[in-house]
């Protein structure tokens, strides 16, 4: 075997020239381990690896991404040139970075020249990502280069913070100290990115900016620590202390943008809230560093200024999001209930009970922008609290209710009335109930019963149903049509109508066409929330009625476009079947036929239920438990009495007590029998129920354990199989029964156990 | 081209075709082939042996401009009740009789009310089944311009609530309660004041206690539990493993999954100002009885208790069953 590979030098050789599809098959070729020898070392892969520097260094930018490939691919795949040569490489890698960096503008000109960066970028993080870790390898080879890496990547990512950012980052979090001589330059990136192009980002990048940002906290403290430990050890230092400086920095920005709101909403009107604004955390004037942004600048006279306000305020969560959720190598200690206050006070800020200022209410513009502008106020509040819960999870519990009671202050209501919910604007505001359900979603799971307020769950249905129907995009064009239409009628200029019509054929012929559709994530995100609801309240008749129309549509729909329905679908469908709330019927038969092909469990055992076979056993436990040892003495006396086969056999005491429990089931009493009928009915239909919720099959393990527990109960040897048989009968016969008139269960039951008794006394 | 073969074809019909001896004489071109076997032969609009006692011949009769004969048929067809009931010609005779809700005839409105009390007594579930159209019909009379059909609309309510009063207001609970409102003349939709029914209130005050006595039962049906009923049937024992269990068996009414309105196109309800939470209302499905005891207490409550003070101040039959209303809507709301 082990002559029968390509010699790494042939390869080498032709890595040269080759282009396409020979270059992926020499890349899959060098991943064999066979080149992993310490024989061909000196020799073969020498000669590999200067084939490769040879690339990397060409001047040729095709090679040099050949070369990137290639020693990404031998790095990861041999660990002997990783070791030898890796730091090679990535010099190399490096050297050819820093210089394309110093010509920035005249490489990304060429049609190529992103494609290259990204190369090398990539080939070098993961050039370092293998480095990592490894004690000799990093100390002698990767933390030297960083410290010219660094300043190199830093430069680069005011250009380029898509692709340099994640690298930057991981840097900032493993090497800290390496980093320390750099974040002063890094920060002035970040502070320049987020004041100038923050809004021109794309959403990844925003996050990334906003992570490294947060990241540059975690510098400082290992100075501040060491220098704290020798002076003042008496001192508790926490580990987080620049952490937390940073993080109460971003918190401390919030309330002047609040204030500023102020001008726009009477805030007075509102106790609670205005007390709630004034313990905001106020910023701290000596720490001038995190003052890095400029002042807003807003107009009334020119209200799309005011838009600003919304930016800022998503400015600010964006990095305090960054702060509370990025993973440190120390414990932080985050101010849960300031983060929740804050929130409270941005959902407050709403002109659903807060008044306009009386000089603003005449401007139709100003208002039309405020109206569009407070819903983001307070989305910004339920994005911080999304954040908190997905990651403190049940640390909020006591806040719940909380936020529950100011999620309802963002469902828009009418004016007129302060009833019934404003659909209208609902419509437009999809991406942030998505936000919303998905905080509810979270918190429902760790409150489920719990909840009383169930006012704001109705009104998120209704919510919830209107926004999962189709959206026609031309209810509204019709609307206005009818009206034109009339108007041009009496104006009699249909003729000049009629040009301009033409382009509405399409409108008219095929409504249809000019739908939004839901993605699959909003109806995932909704079937969530439905199930939590189905399974935690019965609901008033209408909109379990919705809900049911919708899930059986809808997933109609979906199993004739994708052939299958999907799982939230399913989930749904189940509750529904198991918590039919006021129905008089459960849709079990729609739900069916809807899964027909599915061999779903649960639906499964709800048209075929299966017997639990232990459960005659358990069931006549208690029964003994109390009045054990006169049912003993009573029932020694009844058998002599009423079996005849019995008296000749040894009155052994020991052999009756073994048999107590199962004795006791056998006797066939007329007063107890009757009642138990009904018990045993009743328990039994409940106890498959339940089963099915478990999604527990009634399993052959059931009945071997059974098996084993009558077996140590007698204390005596008893034939196993003969029980097993007995189960078995008993399981078969109730099963049969099942389907027709119960009054048949029971006796069967009761028969056999004789049997197992005449049995046992023979 | 087409024109030769046309004439042709035409001097073809004209030749005379030549006999030869040992051939078959042809056919001629009008000839019937009499060669098919057959077993038997129906022959659709002779029926000679005709049934005299073929009721579907009277289902006719139900809209003859004749009283009388309405009237007659709708005798023979209770008469023969027992022996149709479960045959198919229940759908068509009740679709054909229930629009003799609307009949301006006293006694066929009474005759129909027989009718519906002998199938009623034979078979509820059939009256069920066509709950729907019972109600259309229902609310039709209680708004028809004739002052004796708008009258005689709640009996027929009372009679269809005997036996399926849990279908009646689980399907059209606040359509009903605003036609007896109507009737009544208390309505809030119609503005129903300056009707007839309300001038003549005093003098037909026997009519008045029948819509108030319907109106108890329609509260009664909806509003309160069977339990608290207590009544006459359906006090048999039910324990919680029989309410666990019963969604899952097969249903003993018809239609279970009606109101989910699965296949029904639903009407859009415009946002006019004027009666906006009625249309709200109506849109709102009434299946358990704490959204009907809401929906009541919101809408009806208030009008039906001012209302139901005063007519137990004049007293009389009516005043009576006003205090019975009474009484029974301050122990369900109170």
């Amino acid at each position: 075997m082990s002559e029968e590979y390509i010699a790494a030098s042939t390869l080498a050789r032709n890595l040269e020239f080759s282009k396409g599809n020979e270059f992926h098959t020499i890349l899959t070729t060098l991943r064999s381990p066979v080149y992993v020898n310490e024989q061909l070392l000196k020799s073969e892969l020498g000669f590999l690896v200067t084939k490769i520097l040879k690339l990397l260094r060409s001047s040729n930018d095709f090679d040099l991404w050949k070369g990137c490939h290639t020693s990404v691919v031998v790095c990861a795949y041999n660990p002997l040139i990783l070791s030898t040569h890796g730091g090679q490489l990535l010099a190399a890698v490096y050297s050819r970075l820093e210089q394309k960096t110093n010509f920035y503008s005249s490489v990304i000109s060429s049609s190529h020249g992103k494609q290259l960066f990204n190369t090398l970028i990539s080939s070098m993080a993961i050039i370092i990502d293998l480095m990592k870790n490894k004690p000799t390898l990093s100390r002698e080879a990767l933390v030297p280069k960083l410290r010219a890496i660094i300043p190199t990547l830093i430069t680069l990512s005011q250009y380029e913070p898509e692709l340099v950012l994640p690298v930057l980052q991981k840097l900032l979090k493993r090497n800290t100290t390496t980093f320390k001589p750099f974040v002063n330059k890094f920060r002035t990136v970040l502070t320049n990115l987020i004041i100038s192009d923050y809004a021109s980002l794309g959403s990844k990048t925003q996050k990334l900016v906003c992570d490294n940002f947060a990241y540059l906290h975690l510098l400082k403290i290992q100075v501040s620590n060491t220098n704290d430990d020798e002076t003042q050890a008496h001192h508790k230092v926490y580990a987080d202390s620049n952490w937390r400086t940073g993080l109460l920095s971003i918190l401390s920005q919030f309330k002047p943008v609040v204030l500023l709101c102020g001008e726009i909403l009477d805030f007075e009107q509102d106790n609670e809230l205005y007390k709630l604004i004034k313990s905001l955390p106020d910023k701290d004037e000596s720490n001038d560093k995190a003052d890095f942004l400029p002042a807003l600048k807003l107009d009334f006279n020119a209200p799309l200024t005011l838009w600003e306000i919304p930016q800022r305020l998503s400015l600010f969560v964006d990095m305090l999001v960054a702060f509370i959720s990025l993973p440190t190598p120390f414990p932080i200690r985050v101010p849960l209930g300031g983060i929740n206050s804050l929130s409270e006070v941005l959902l407050g800020i709403n002109n659903k009970y807060l008044p306009l200022k009386k000089e603003l209410r005449r401007d139709n513009e100003l208002n039309g922008v405020i109206n569009s502008i407070l819903p983001q106020i307070q989305f910004q509040g339920i994005r911080l609290w999304e954040t908190m819960v997905s990651k403190y999870g049940k640390c909020g519990l006591s806040f719940f209710e909380g936020i529950l009671s100011s999620v309802e202050l963002f469902i828009p209501l009418k004016r007129k009335n302060n009833k019934e919910i404003d659909f209208s604007v609902v419509g437009s505001l999809k991406f942030e109930f998505f936000t919303i359900f998905r905080l509810i979603n979270m918190m429902m799971s760790h409150l489920g019963h719990q909840l009383n307020t169930i006012s704001v769950i109705s009104q998120l249905i209704d919510v919830a149903l209107f926004l999962s129907r189709d959206k026609t995009m031309i209810d509204s064009l019709f609307k206005n049509r009818k009206g034109n239409m009339k108007q041009q009628a009496k104006t009699k200029q249909s003729k000049k109508s009629k040009s301009t019509e033409g382009a509405f054929s399409d409108i008219y012929t095929h409504p249809e066409l000019f739908i939004c559709r839901n993605s699959m994530n909003w109806l995932n995100e909704i079937n969530e929330f439905f199930t939590t609801v189905l399974n935690n309240w019965i609901l008033p008749s209408t909109p379990h009625i919705q809900i049911l129309k919708y899930s059986i549509t809808q997933s109609l729909r979906l199993k004739e476009k994708l052939g299958y329905i999907p799982e939230s679908f399913v989930d749904l469908l189940r509750s529904e079947v198991l918590h039919p709330g006021n129905e008089r019927v459960s849709i079990l038969p729609i739900a069916i036929s809807l899964l027909k092909n599915t061999n779903d469990d649960m639906f499964e055992l709800l048209c075929h239920p299966k017997v639990p076979v232990g459960m005659m056993y358990q069931l006549h436990k208690p029964l003994d438990l109390g009045e054990e040892e006169k049912v003993e003495e009573r029932n020694n006396e009844r058998e002599r009495e009423t079996n005849g086969s019995y008296s000749h056999a040894s009155t052994d005491l020991k052999t009756f007590k073994a048999l107590e429990n199962l004795e006791n089931v056998a006797i066939p009493e007329p007063e107890r029998t009757v009642p138990e009928l009904m018990d045993n009915t009743a328990v039994f239909k409940k106890r498959t129920v339940e089963d099915i919720i478990e999604k527990e099959t009634a399993s052959l393990n059931k009945k071997v354990k059974v098996v084993e527990e009558t077996t140590v109960e007698n204390g005596k040897e008893l034939t196993v199989e003969e029980t097993i048989g007995q189960t078995k009968l008993d399981a078969k016969l109730v099963e049969d029964s099942d389907d027709e008139e119960q009054e048949f269960e029971i006796p069967a039951i009761e028969l056999s156990d004789e049997d197992e008794d005449d049995e046992k006394e023979e | 081209m087409t024109k030769s073969r046309k004439q042709k074809q035409k001097k073809q019909d004209f030749l005379r075709k030549k006999l030869k001896v040992g051939k078959p004489k042809e056919k001629a071109s009008n000839a019937t082939d009499t060669s098919f076997v057959s077993k038997t032969i129906s022959i659709r609009n002779q029926h000679l042996d005709q049934n005299p006692h073929d009721l579907t011949k009277r289902l006719t009769l139900l809209k003859h401009h004749n009283i009388n004969v309405r009237k007659e048929t709708l005798t023979t067809f209770q008469k023969s009740i027992p022996s149709i009931i479960n045959s198919r010609l229940m759908t068509p005779l009740l679709t054909q009789s229930i629009p003799l809700i609307c009949d301006e005839s006293q006694q066929v409105r009474q005759g129909l009310i027989d009718l519906i009390d002998e199938i009623g007594s034979h078979d509820a579930q059939i009256l069920k089944l066509h709950c729907s159209i019972f109600v259309l019909y229902i609310s039709m009379a209680m708004t028809h311009i004739v002052t004796q059909i708008q009258a005689d609309s709640t009996k027929f309510l009372s009679h269809l609530m005997k036996y399926c009063g849990d279908e009646v207001v689980r399907k059209s609970w606040i359509k009903l309660l605003n036609g007896v409102l109507g009737v009544l003349g208390w309505g809030q939709v119609g503005k129903n004041e300056s009707s007839n029914i309300v001038q003549t209130k005093k003098r037909n005050a026997k009519y008045v206690t029948v819509h108030l006595n319907t109106l108890y039962t329609l509260v009664e049906c909806g509003c309160q539990d069977e339990r608290a009923r207590g009544d006459r049937d359906t006090s048999e024992f039910v324990d919680d493993s029989t309410n666990l269990r019963s969604p899952y068996l097969i249903p003993d009414y018809p239609q279970p999954f009606e109101h989910l309105k699965l296949f029904t196109r639903e009407l859009k309800f415009e946002d006019t100002a004027s009666n906006r939470t009625n249309a709200a209302l109506l849109s709102l499905a009434t299946q358990d009885i704490d959204t009907r005891k809401v929906a009541f207490s919101e809408q009806f409550l208030p009008i039906v208790r001012k209302q139901t003070e005063t007519i137990i101040k004049e007293g009389g039959e009516c005043g009576k069953s006003a205090s019975k209303l009474k009484k029974l809507l301050s122990s369900i709301f109170d």
